[in-house]
């Protein structure tokens, strides 16, 4: 298989940081070559992927159109997921890129949801991130829009499911029951380390970039009508994430199972009337009278008391019997909250289309998940007299920025991958060694690389291997790839 | 007082007379015979026969009942567990242990003393939820009763699977457990399951809310420890694992649809075969009894209990309120069957439903059958029962009736487990082994029994794939195509211990059970011909090596012989015969999937008295399509958010919570 034994392109550029702190110029010089790849001017719009890891960050260029020599610049995200080695040396490394690039100039910055690796270099590389001087807008999607009644709602089950989920990985830490905190830690990291700077601290450097009056701060409703910046000639159409509890919470590919579409909601309840209730601090859900209970540690200890510590504790004599003890048992339904929690900030992915002139259209879908893709097929706008639907955009997608790092669940084929009959590159920012180091082995699906493959002709662009031999007007550098349209 | 005084001789000391009273003489001591010796000793101690039964209280459905008025004199009923002289305090016996800890509130309730002489006098414990000892009395005597069910339908003692230790570079092995444990308090959600990994039983509890409140207090505490139906479920799932480990396995869309149905029908009639949880319903429902409608609703209401109300609604039939209003005259409405049941339903929990759905149509039809003659005694001859409430004669002997029919269904649904195939199981693979046991064990069916089933299943879509009538004889499992020479097999019958049987310690029957199995092994190793393994559907190896099944490349394992049970009938002339399992597997591992197994195999009944293989079912390990199917199966199944990240599948170290979470 194809990911076998590569070395990260990634690991290659952090270990050779010294030389490329006075090598960006070269960077920049091969996206001139990029550039001169096509005849000055004619290009459409150029996309860089920046191959940190396993994190987005893209930075989108589009010629001007009033006579400006600089083009108009959109950054997507800035992040790297928690684990990888010297992270802010890395998205440092990015920032500066991209500062050097833009000449500290960014039109149009976008956060497009929630999550350690997509918002990490905000607060990880926070120097870096200052020198971006001018921020023309920033964009978020409405699910961080504070004035939004169903933002705060979900944002407070958030809040405490993930208190709880972090109690219960202390209790399963300190039982020793490293398989499952393992897994549930993998998951709960998304939204940032336990201490330290968190996801929502990312959030408010970006916010903060509005701060001065000149800036502006948008929360996306794709029923907004599509925008074309000045000075562009492209038009940014507003997907998802959709106004729509349901939709929302719609985070499974098996659109006919009714069975985990109740899993998806009842899951959050199900935790914190259940486990979740022993997780606060005062835990007043016991079932039975104070005048039943033998506490643990009076049944670990006393003389008098043996059945407990010979049929269940066993100490001493080597506990043949330990492997059937249920310490953690009861907080098995931690990681499938988790899980669920992380696919409900994905799905709050703000996904954006950007149509260029002549209709052809550049995808980037975040992390979206099957309710934000499955909420474009209603949508619909009036341009010029004409309609414009979701499904149009699909259709005319030439570039594709793959779904929550190529997972199984976050491309759908039907009404998603099929749709695109006219795609001609994507990206995928994943790193799949250090997918397998968090245990993440199907990150990215094979057979949806595979499936990549033949619609894009061959030209998928993965952060952790070299482009294919085939493309020779991608420009690739050991930080980043570049295409031009 | 004058004391007599004996002088002693010399050398002798006086003998001690102990007991007599001064004054009285001495009467000569009494030879007594060896027959008025043991008389003697019979009126010094008579001896107190050993009880079969404990009697113990449970709650019948579950507490909710209690509370409402119309039910509450059903709530309680009395299962007559079997006698342990060997009970300790938990209760702690030769099956189960219940161990009452509650990780989540850090805090183990006092284990019962069911020895107690107040306890023993008063039937156990007075039903109640707020006394953890009586939910260890109640999930104790659930399970037993449940294992009671299994031991009696097999004919031999019941053991729990073995607990398999993985260890990093080496074969698996396997250990015996003695006991299933029973955690009565272990999870705090809406949630029960049997771990194999922990070999136990994890009861949870949980806060009503909602609506699953309703008929209860907002905010009160459920148990599932004290519902019949859940415990009865899930012991089930610890006693087929017992007997077919790799029906956990879940290699098509009926095995784990096959766990759950199976789980389902044995709690669901067991329940049935308690007359109490029969008499107030059938009373109450007087006139519908031509329509059988309140069995059905029984059914439903156990579906509530366990949390799969959805499921089996939609498979038996639903309450319907009229639509012009009153909620009150809401009816019954049995659920015509369809062909396309079994096709349609893909969900595990659905499909098990439909077998549920079928077999108790099958339990429905028999009763039927057997109590048109009461109706009519009752009636005159009419058959048609006058207005007004009928006698409580006819309600008992309907009850009993429906009580009889529920253990026979439950004896003929356990004793097809020893003839189904060793892994991959389809439902119709399972009519067929209802079908081949129940004509071993009743060869005239006189009552149509078998003609209900097959009726039941076709009626729902679900056929064996292989045979061309659906008729019972056509239905009955085949002798192998190549039979295996008698001679030989004489042979090796006579190198095995075949004495498992009820009265055996459960682990000297482990251990003969593995040592037949290794015996077996070796002869069919050394003994048996290629061709007569192929038509076994096996290949013999000594060694893993490289093999290709159709396209796809691979490593084939040597055969594994699973497990040598014996299984017990009466023949047509009425001797009882013995017959032996003997299940062999074989597994396969492709390439370029990791942790992907693909396992062929074959079940024998081999009679014990002529050595002739009666029966063989067989799935061949070298089935390309099989494969295909079994890949294409394992990819669909792949969805999920586990799958988003995990390469491994979710739920491989417990299939049950995950299965039983999403019902809640």
């Amino acid at each position: 298989m194809a990911r076998t034994a590569k070395k990260t392109v990634a690991e290659k550029a952090a270990a050779k940081r010294a030389p490329r702190r006075s090598g960006t110029a070269q960077g920049g010089a091969a996206v001139a070559a990029g550039a001169a790849a096509t005849p000055a001017g004619s290009y459409r719009a150029r996309v860089r992927m920046y191959r940190q890891g396993l994190g987005d960050c893209f930075l989108v260029s589009l010629p001007r159109t009033d006579g400006g020599t600089r083009p108009f610049y959109v950054m997507i995200d800035c992040g790297v997921v928690l684990g990888t080695p010297n992270p802010g040396a890395i998205m440092k490394q990015v920032l500066d890129s991209i500062v050097q690039e833009t000449g500290g100039a960014i039109d149009l910055l976008i956060a497009t949801h929630e999550h350690w690796d997509h918002l990490s270099g905000f607060v990880q590389a926070k120097d870096s991130f200052d020198k971006l001087t001018k921020v023309g807008q920033v964009w978020l999607a409405w699910t961080e829009d504070p004035a939004d009644e169903l933002t705060r709602k979900l944002k407070a089950e958030k809040g405490q499911a993930l208190a709880a989920l972090r109690m219960g990985l202390n209790q399963m830490q300190a039982a020793g029951d490293s398989d499952s905190a393992t897994e549930l830690n993998g998951i709960l990291e998304f939204f940032g380390a336990v201490s330290g700077p968190t996801t929502a601290d990312a959030l408010n450097n970006v916010r903060a970039k509005t701060a001065n009056a000149s800036a502006k701060l948008r929360y996306c409703l794709p029923t907004d009508p599509p925008v074309q910046p000045t000075g562009t000639n492209a038009r940014f159409y507003v997907l998802g994430p959709p106004h729509d509890e349901k939709m929302l919470r719609k985070i499974n590919p098996s659109t006919g199972n009714k069975e985990t579409y109740g899993l998806a909601l009842d899951s959050f309840r199900l935790f914190m009337n259940g486990a979740g209730t022993a997780l606060n601090d005062d835990d007043d859900e016991h079932p039975f009278d104070e005048q039943c209970e033998i506490p643990f540690s009076y049944a670990q200890t006393a003389p008098e008391l043996g059945f407990f510590r010979q049929h269940y504790w066993q100490p001493g004599q080597g506990a043949p019997d330990a492997w059937r003890r249920i310490d953690t048992d009861w907080l098995g339904g931690a990681s499938d909250l988790a899980l669920q929690l992380d696919s409900l900030t994905n799905n709050t992915s703000l996904v954006i289309a950007i149509e260029l002139p002549g209709g052809d259209v550049l995808l980037f879908a975040a992390d979206a998940q099957v309710g934000n893709w499955l909420s474009w097929q209603d949508r619909s706008w009036t341009v010029d007299g004409k309609t414009v639907t979701g499904p149009d955009l699909l259709k005319n997608a030439i570039f594709y920025k793959v779904g929550h790092h190529g997972s199984h669940n976050a491309t759908p084929r039907a009404q998603g991958l099929e749709e695109m009959v006219r795609l001609r590159v994507a990206m995928i920012p994943v790193d799949h060694d250090m997918a397998v180091k968090k245990r993440w082995g199907k990150m990215p699906l094979d057979e949806l690389v595979t499936a990549l493959g033949q619609r894009a002709k061959g030209c998928v662009l993965r952060v952790d291997q070299p482009k294919p031999p085939t493309q020779e007007n991608v420009v690739e550098d050991k930080l980043f790839f570049e295409v031009t349209f | 007082m004058q004391r007599i005084l004996v002088k002693p001789a010399p050398g002798h000391p006086a003998p001690q007379q102990v007991g007599v009273p001064a004054g009285v003489p001495a009467s000569p001591p009494r030879r007594l015979n060896a027959i008025q010796q043991l008389h003697l000793e019979h009126a010094v101690s008579p001896r107190v026969p050993t009880p079969a039964y404990r009697p113990l209280r449970v709650y019948a459905y579950d507490p909710a009942l209690g509370a409402k008025l119309d039910t509450v004199d059903i709530n309680e009923a009395t299962l007559d567990v079997r006698w342990e002289s060997e009970l300790k305090p938990g209760p702690i016996g030769e099956y189960i242990e219940v161990i009452d800890v509650d990780p989540a509130s850090q805090c183990c309730y006092a284990p019962v003393d069911l020895n107690h002489p107040h306890i023993l006098t008063k039937s156990g414990l007075t039903p109640s939820e707020a006394s953890p000892q009586f939910h260890q009395q109640m999930a104790y005597a659930v399970a037993m009763k449940t294992i009671e069910h299994f031991e009696m339908a097999l004919g031999r003692v019941a053991l729990w699977a073995p607990r398999e230790i993985h260890r990093e570079g080496k074969e698996t092995t396997s250990e015996y457990v003695d006991r299933l444990r029973i955690y009565p308090h272990a999870l705090r959600a809406k949630n029960a399951y049997y771990s194999p990994e922990h070999k136990a039983l994890l009861l949870g509890y949980f806060t009503a809310s909602g609506s699953d409140a309703e008929g209860l207090m907002q905010g009160s505490v459920v148990f599932t420890a004290v519902s019949h139906d859940i415990v009865a479920h899930e012991t089930t799932h610890a006693l087929l694992d017992g007997v077919h480990r790799r029906f956990r396995e879940a290699t098509n869309p009926d095995v784990f649809a096959f766990h759950e149905g199976f789980a389902d029908i044995i709690a669901l009639f067991q329940h049935f075969t308690l007359p109490e949880a029969l008499k107030h319903q059938i009373a109450a429902t007087r006139g519908d009894l031509e329509k059988q409608n309140l069995l059905g609703q029984l059914a439903v209401q156990f579906g509530a209990a366990t949390g799969r109300y959805g499921a089996l609604r939609d498979y038996i039939g639903t309450v319907k309120a009229p639509t012009d209003g009153n909620p009150k005259d809401a009816k019954w409405v049995r659920r015509e069957p369809k062909p396309t049941d079994y096709a349609n339903a893909t969900e595990p929990h659905d499909r098990g439903a439909v077998l549920v759905a079928a077999v108790f149509d099958a339990f429905l039809q028999i009763y039927k059958r057997r109590t048109t003659d009461l109706l009519r005694l009752a009636t005159g001859g009419t058959g048609v029962l006058p207005e007004g409430d009928i006698s409580t004669d006819l309600v008992d002997r309907l009850a009993r009736e429906a009580s009889k029919v529920a253990g026979h269904v439950l004896n003929m649904c356990i004793r097809a487990l020893d003839y189904c195939p060793p892994v991959d199981i389809f439902f119709g693979e399972y009519l067929r082994a209802l079908i081949t046991a129940d004509t071993d064990l009743v060869p005239y069916d006189k009552l149509g029994y078998r003609t209900a089933f097959i009726e039941a299943f076709r009626s729902r879509g679900i056929y064996p794939s292989d045979v061309k009538h659906l008729s019972p004889r056509s239905l009955i499992w085949e002798p192998p195509p190549l039979p295996l020479r008698q001679g030989k097999v004489r042979e090796v019958l006579k190198k095995l211990s075949t004495g498992w049987d009820m009265n055996s310690k459960r682990r000297d029957a482990y251990c003969s059970s593995r040592k037949n199995a290794q015996i077996f092994w070796q002869w069919l190793m050394k003994q048996v011909s290629d061709d007569e393994m192929a038509a076994l559907g096996l290949r013999r190896i000594r060694k893993p090596e490289p093999f290709k099944i159709g396209n796809q490349e691979g490593e084939l394992r040597a055969i594994e012989v699973h497990s040598v049970r014996p299984v017990r009938r009466v023949g047509p002339d009425g001797n009882i015969r013995s017959d032996l399992v003997v299940e062999i597997t074989q597994t396969f591992r492709p390439s370029g999937m990791p942790g992907r197994r693909f396992r062929g195999g074959c079940t024998l009944l081999i009679d014990l008295a002529t050595a002739e293989v009666r029966y063989m079912v067989r799935k061949k390990i070298d089935s390309p399509n099989r494969l295909a199917e079994q890949i294409q199966f394992g990819i669909d199944g792949s969805d999920g958010l586990h799958g988003n990240y995990f390469a491994d599948p979710a739920g491989v170290r417990e299939p049950f919570a995950l299965m039983h979470h999403v019902h809640g």
